[in-house]
């Protein structure tokens, strides 16, 4: 299990600041955005005498209103294709323990978040790389090279979009060429879509969830309200 | 609102869903609070996304453009998120990561990057690089920015005199 990059240097820091200096802190996605008001009123006028469990899946409510965000996005979804989880972490796990079993590998453009290879670890699954490179702005690499990684254990596709920690947005075309893999080979293809609000200079998202034909093979992880 | 911890797994496979909401169970509940928080948080106003949008498009062009600006990086123009990667002109970006907050700072102020190779499954893959979050505001941005092109400029003098203690040594 290999260390946190993120925070692996924080020892470091904590003897910078002993010393005397300021730490401009660009290692870790803490914003400083503030969260919106209406999200803060809700928690402040909290009135219920007892903090209950939800329904396992999450509020109904809650799921309906998810799903009508998605609907607001093009994308056809009801309030039973969703489990709100505890962060996005916590569906990228549930996806990989119901969908694989162990010793099943899964392709990942790298560099990808490394917690994914605690996800992983936990739910018994290989990772196999696909390397993305800087010149090419880590888009994602020719089919050929995924077809070079499928062997008979190969049993899903595991993209971060908008991602971490490249920033890549993959296009249309790319997702396109996704679908196309997933179907020839019969993968699941699951989607970290975190980011998916913050995408820039007028490009949209463009969901898994919008590919055709991929109803059975799409997991698609959201939110951890980062989101927002 | 990272810290309210609510995701949501998403899928149109009915079979998939049904197994995973075995494991859902098993875990009793996603939390409360942040699920309160969460359903609030739909209601939300474009506006504010609009705004958050514009914020870190700024920020990012201030990273990335004052990055491109110093001898020998390389950072490519993310389309999304607020993390850009950046090649720097050294042999390990992860000693260098830990000498500018061990032994560096520039009118009192030091950066902390995350070294990319913890980002790569294959071994030797992002030695050079740096994943860089674009979260604070443009002021620090730009003051990070004036820090590491100095410390980059101060860095190979550093080693420079670290190998020829090493050769006096061996003499």
């Amino acid at each position: 299990m290999p260390e946190s990059p993120i925070r692996k240097l924080v020892p470091y820091a904590e003897a910078a600041i002993e010393a005397g200096n300021e730490v401009i802190h660009l290692n870790i996605g803490q914003p400083d955005i503030e969260t919106p008001e209406v999200a803060l009123n809700a928690i402040k006028n909290f009135d219920k005498k007892v903090i209950e469990y939800s329904h396992s899946a999450g509020f109904e409510s809650y799921r309906k209103g998810l799903a009508k965000y998605y609907r607001g996005k093009g994308i056809d979804v009801d309030h039973n294709d969703i489990i709100v989880t505890n962060g996005g972490s916590e569906a990228i796990l549930f996806a990989m323990m119901t969908c694989f079993n162990p010793e099943d590998e899964v392709i990942v453009p790298e560099p990808f978040y490394a917690n994914y290879n605690a996800f992983a670890l936990e739910a018994g699954v290989i990772l196999r790389p696909i390397t993305t490179y800087l010149k090419d702005s880590y888009a994602l690499p020719p089919i050929e090279d995924f077809r070079e990684l499928i062997n008979d254990r190969t049993r899903g596709i595991l993209i971060c979009n908008p991602g971490n920690p490249t920033g890549y947005l993959y296009n249309q075309e790319e997702l396109e060429t996704l679908r196309k893999i997933v179907l020839a080979h019969d993968l699941f293809l699951f989607a970290d879509e975190v980011y998916r609000e913050f995408c820039y200079d007028g490009a949209e998202h463009y969901s898994i969830l919008s590919l055709e034909g991929l109803e059975n093979h799409a997991n698609h992880c959201r939110f951890r309200i980062k989101a927002l | 609102m990272c810290g309210a911890r609510v995701g949501a797994l998403v899928s149109k496979n009915t079979e998939v869903m049904a197994t995973a909401m075995k494991f859902a169970q098993a875990r009793l509940s996603p939390p409360t609070l942040g699920q309160i928080a969460g359903e609030a948080a739909l209601a939300t106003p474009q506006q504010y996304f609009d705004d958050v949008k514009e914020e870190y498009l700024s920020r990012r062009d201030i990273l990335v453009d004052g990055l491109n600006s110093i001898e020998g990086v390389t950072c490519p123009k993310p389309g999304g998120a607020f993390y850009a990667m950046a090649e720097l002109p050294v042999d390990s970006a992860e000693n260098f990561c830990q000498w500018i907050l061990d032994s560096y700072s520039y009118k009192g102020a030091t950066v902390m990057m995350a070294p990319a190779a913890g980002f790569y499954a294959s071994p030797d893959l992002g030695t050079r690089e740096v994943r860089l979050a674009y979260v604070l505001e443009k002021d620090k941005l730009k003051k990070a920015v004036e820090v590491l092109r100095h410390a980059l400029e101060e860095y190979p003098k550093t080693l420079e005199a670290q190998s020829s203690a090493v050769q006096i040594n061996l003499k």
